[in-house]
């Protein structure tokens, strides 16, 4: 027997398979490199109204094929982009909060640069750590709003940034020839998004057991300011899951089209979803960074 | 300024947008709806798309009743266009390598892709059947409720119509089954090429998808057993 022959040998066919030709024979038994289809996860299709947020954040972590089956059923856009939404935005607030938080207890707050003026004399940083210095201390960003204005631009840019950039993904995935809706198109994106906040709430837990090692240890003023600006930095870090999750879904939608275009067309889309997001790369902090600097001026 | 200006405007397309998707909705006014409208407003761009769609999807996900069943006809011709695409690319991936037991099983795998579409469309067909008034409303059992024969004839509808919704389920469950099996059988044909397998793997391959025609042709054989009997 081939050493490969072992890996592939086929599992018992399902039970209403009667045909003589797919009798199980028992010396095949399945290993562990043959991933095995449940066949439950192919059922009828779910419901998107029995879905809660809580059910779509856990499908997200565990079973991003059936959530991915679940966008394919017509009513599911209008029912789930709401709790997409909702889950990205929360994702976004709870990481805001969090970094308003640990930048509190660091007592260090960033001040910010106009980009018209940095672009005018890009002398010095567009972003830079001072002192928190206030009669209220460390509490002071919370009152004056600029931990507000915190939250609000990352929550708010994040996903704004996607809707800058909606047009170009639905234009380029037309011309990879994936047959997409512009609805599709917003629900994948938006589920994108959902992902991402999944992921960067995932990793705040470690980022802020490193950033309080930081704080309390009392580290070096270049050590403190490195780990306040690898914080600001996490969501994009974060948003790689949200594009590989996003390449998947269109690499499914290209092993829909006839196979001879699929081959053609599947680089080419992967080329396309790579320079989408480098579009968004470039727009998502241009709007963070404007959208709090101007709130952090009003505040 | 134009800052000041821009937000304006955005603000004033958003408000446009959430009264667009309240009036679209179904006229609740609770916390969810709320946050929905709000969400409307600041990300406007995002339910804008989805207001200019078809009235399907929406008007869909306000009806209470049979909340799937509608739209899966759809959902079912997708999975079968997928997994026909997914066959032939690994059937045009052989190169010739199973290239005779694949002459020879081409037969029984049209057979098997016509055993598919048919199998949907009487899936569709019942769900239609099922759909209907006379499958749902029982409005003879208001009139007729105190005659006994009446009531027989009642209790016999309704197990008839239980058998149906029992074949229909069984129908689908047979489609989407074999759709998986075939799924699977497709990965292994790539895995045997590229871990370079003998040939008569790949054959024995093929002929087991040829084979799983068989499982859907039980319905049909059933039904025309029944015709000939029949006669």
């Amino acid at each position: 027997m081939y050493a490969s022959e072992r890996v592939f040998r086929p599992r018992k066919p399902p039970a209403f398979l009667k045909s003589s030709a797919v009798e199980h024979q028992s010396d095949t038994a399945p290993t562990a490199a043959v991933e095995e289809v449940e066949l439950e996860q192919i059922g009828e299709p779910d419901d998107p109204r029995d879905f809660s947020a809580l059910a779509i954040a856990e499908l997200l972590l565990k079973d991003r094929w059936r959530l991915y089956r679940l966008l394919r059923v017509p009513t599911a856009p209008a029912v789930l982009l709401p709790w997409l939404l909702a889950i990205a935005l929360a994702g976004f607030v709870l990481f805001g909060v969090t970094m308003a938080l640990v930048m509190s207890a660091a007592g260090k707050w960033p001040e910010l640069t106009s980009i018209a003026a940095w672009i005018d004399s890009p002398s010095s940083a567009p972003l830079s750590f001072e002192a928190i210095e206030a009669p209220l201390g460390e509490l002071a960003p919370w009152v004056n709003g600029k931990a507000a204005a915190l939250v609000f631009a990352y929550a708010f840019g994040l996903v704004a940034a996607s809707c800058v950039c909606l047009p170009s993904l639905y234009f380029y995935c037309l011309l990879a020839g994936v047959r997409m809706t512009m609805v599709e198109v917003v629900v994948h994106a938006v589920k994108s998004k959902a992902v991402a906040a999944v992921a960067l709430v995932g990793i705040l837990p470690i980022y802020v057991a490193i950033a309080m090692g930081v704080t309390i240890f009392d580290a070096s003023e270049p050590v403190v300011q490195a780990t306040m600006l690898l914080g600001l930095v996490l969501p994009f870090i974060a948003g790689f899951w949200g594009t590989a999750a996003l390449y998947q879904v269109f690499s499914r939608l290209c092993e829909t089209m006839p196979p001879n275009r699929a081959k053609r067309r599947k680089c080419f889309l992967r080329r396309l979803v790579l320079s989408w997001s480098g579009i968004y790369s470039v727009v998502m902090p241009v709007m963070i960074y404007s959208a709090w600097e101007v709130l952090s001026r009003v505040a | 300024m134009l800052l000041l200006e821009t937000t304006i405007f955005y603000l004033l397309l958003g408000v446009t947008v959430a009264v667009a998707v309240y009036i679209r909705g179904d006229g609740r006014m609770d916390v969810n709806a709320a946050l929905q409208l709000v969400a409307a407003c600041v990300f406007w761009p995002l339910f804008v798309p989805m207001l200019l769609a078809t009235d399907e999807a929406s008007t869909a996900s306000r009806s209470p009743a049979h909340p799937a069943k509608a739209e899966e006809p759809d959902a079912l011709s997708a999975a079968i266009d997928q997994v026909e695409a997914e066959l032939d690319a690994a059937l045009s991936g052989l190169d010739g390598w199973a290239e005779d037991v694949l002459n020879s099983e081409q037969h029984r795998l049209e057979e098997l892709r016509t055993a598919w579409k048919l199998q949907a469309d009487r899936i569709r067909q019942l769900d239609r059947l099922l759909g209907e008034p006379a499958a749902r409303v029982d409005s003879l059992s208001e009139v007729g409720g105190d005659v006994e024969r009446a009531r027989q004839s009642e209790n016999v509808r309704q197990g008839n119509i239980r058998q149906l919704i029992a074949l229909r389920n069984q129908m689908h469950a047979d489609l989407v089954g074999t759709l998986a099996w075939v799924r699977e059988l497709v990965t292994m044909i790539h895995l045997a090429k590229f871990s370079g397998a003998p040939a008569a793997r790949a054959e024995e391959l093929v002929v087991q998808i040829a084979a799983a025609v068989q499982g859907l042709s039980e319905v049909s054989a059933w039904r025309e057993q029944e015709e000939v009997a029949a006669r």
